[in-house]
């Protein structure tokens, strides 16, 4: 019977799980001998990492054993962040983005390479926790790191009329067809926007119809490498002309919070796919809710 | 406990899932689930320490007893390993379940 089974088995499981902790145990002993005493002096011993960690969670402190196995180490060594994303300010984060991103920035603003492109994924994962990426289902940008220019707000729907608005509407058309059938969502959507030069992808013409369904009111994250700032928007107009020198651009509202309205109305971004089915990453300025 | 920097990275539910479906007693099931994680924690940790060059296991000690669960640990692993070391952990941590996972089905 079943039941009577249990009891050996239960057993077994135990003994092969054990027995599989004790040759991880003995294979990180064997393979790295010098961390496993840089652990032990950290207060972790190896084959009780969890236990270890547990008790130096609840005594919320390093085993003073470590300053003196480094005689070396200082007290700048231990100050370390200091606290999870959920108690920090917006400065903070925003400070932390910036010194995950400084690494992989080439001198001139162009592309990344692959390298590069993985390791700010994971910055921003890590620090903001969206999932960005450079390229999604097989989509990819012409650009990634280039120059942002302002754009004007787009037609909202038919008979709009804000100030600084441009003449016609986005590549996609009106947001709505009528003022009734405009709702919070889709003033989100125009608010914040970028403009991307879907025109120069190679397979624009080609696959016109997949694509420009697939790029419309895309979630895309926009960062402004040199401070920090980052937001959340959506394609909804296509361009700027090669011509003009820059790559991407930004409705108003995006270009305030990225802190680039003064002068030449125009600086450094990040452009980034945000991987998000769920629709659960809220459009607009990322850091805002924590200052 | 207070949960590690690579915590997300790891799937329990279907471990889980499968000691449930065997009728094995709450206190049990927490007591291979603690098995298993200690596997992946020595497992994980053997693979950062293979690709973070030795000039920073210092550093990566300190951080880790410091406070476990911050992910800027990532970040500081993905900048001073030079590889994409979230992607190699992932699956790093797929397989060790995945090896788990077959036992389990063998024995049980």
């Amino acid at each position: 019977m079943k039941k009577n089974s249990i009891p050996g088995s239960v057993e077994l499981l135990k003994n092969n799980l054990q027995s599989k902790r004790q040759q991880a145990t003995d294979d990180f002993k064997k393979r790295h001998p010098e961390a496993s005493d840089w652990l032990l002096s950290a207060g972790i011993a190896v084959g009780n990492i969890r236990s270890s960690l547990t008790k130096l969670a609840a005594s919320g402190m390093i085993a003073g054993s470590l300053l003196a196995f480094s005689p070396s180490l200082t007290s700048a060594d231990l100050s370390l962040s200091d606290s999870a994303l959920t108690l920090i300010n917006a400065q903070q984060l925003r400070d932390r983005l910036m010194k995950s991103l400084e690494p992989q920035l080439p001198e001139k603003i162009t592309g990344f390479n692959k390298a590069q492109e993985a390791a700010i994924s994971i910055s921003v994962r890590e620090t903001l926790g969206i999932d960005a990426k450079f390229e999604l289902d097989g989509k990819r940008l012409n650009h990634q790191y280039g120059w942002m220019g302002a754009e004007q707000h787009l037609m909202r729907y038919p008979g709009d009329n804000v100030p600084d608005m441009a003449p016609k509407t986005g590549a996609w058309g009106y947001f709505s067809q009528t003022r009734n059938d405009f709702n919070d969502d889709l003033a989100q959507k125009e608010k914040y926007y970028v403009a991307v030069q879907t025109l120069y992808l190679p397979e624009w013409n080609k696959e016109y119809q997949v694509l420009k369904e697939w790029y419309k009111y895309r979630k895309m994250l926009a960062i402004n490498p040199n401070s920090g700032r980052s937001v959340v928007a959506v394609i909804s107009d296509a361009g700027p002309a090669n011509w003009t020198g820059k790559q991407f651009g930004g409705s108003p509202e995006v270009m305030e919070y990225l802190e680039y309205v003064t002068g030449k109305r125009k600086g450094p971004v990040i452009l980034m796919f945000v991987d998000d089915p769920q629709n659960k990453i809220q459009i607009g300025p990322v850091e805002k809710k924590y200052e | 406990m207070n949960k590690i920097f690579y915590w997300h990275l790891i799937e329990f539910h279907p471990l889980k899932t499968e000691l449930v479906k065997k009728g094995i007693t709450e206190k049990e099931i927490e007591e291979l689930l603690i098995e298993a994680e200690e596997i992946i924690h020595h497992k994980t940790l053997s693979l950062i320490f293979d690709h973070l060059p030795k000039q920073h296991h210092r550093e990566f000690t300190i951080r880790l007893a410091k406070e476990p669960h911050n992910r800027e640990i990532m970040v500081f692993l993905q900048q001073k390993s030079g590889v994409d070391i979230s992607r190699l952990l992932t699956e790093n941590i797929r397989l060790t379940m995945n090896e788990i996972l077959e036992d389990l089905r063998i024995i049980g």
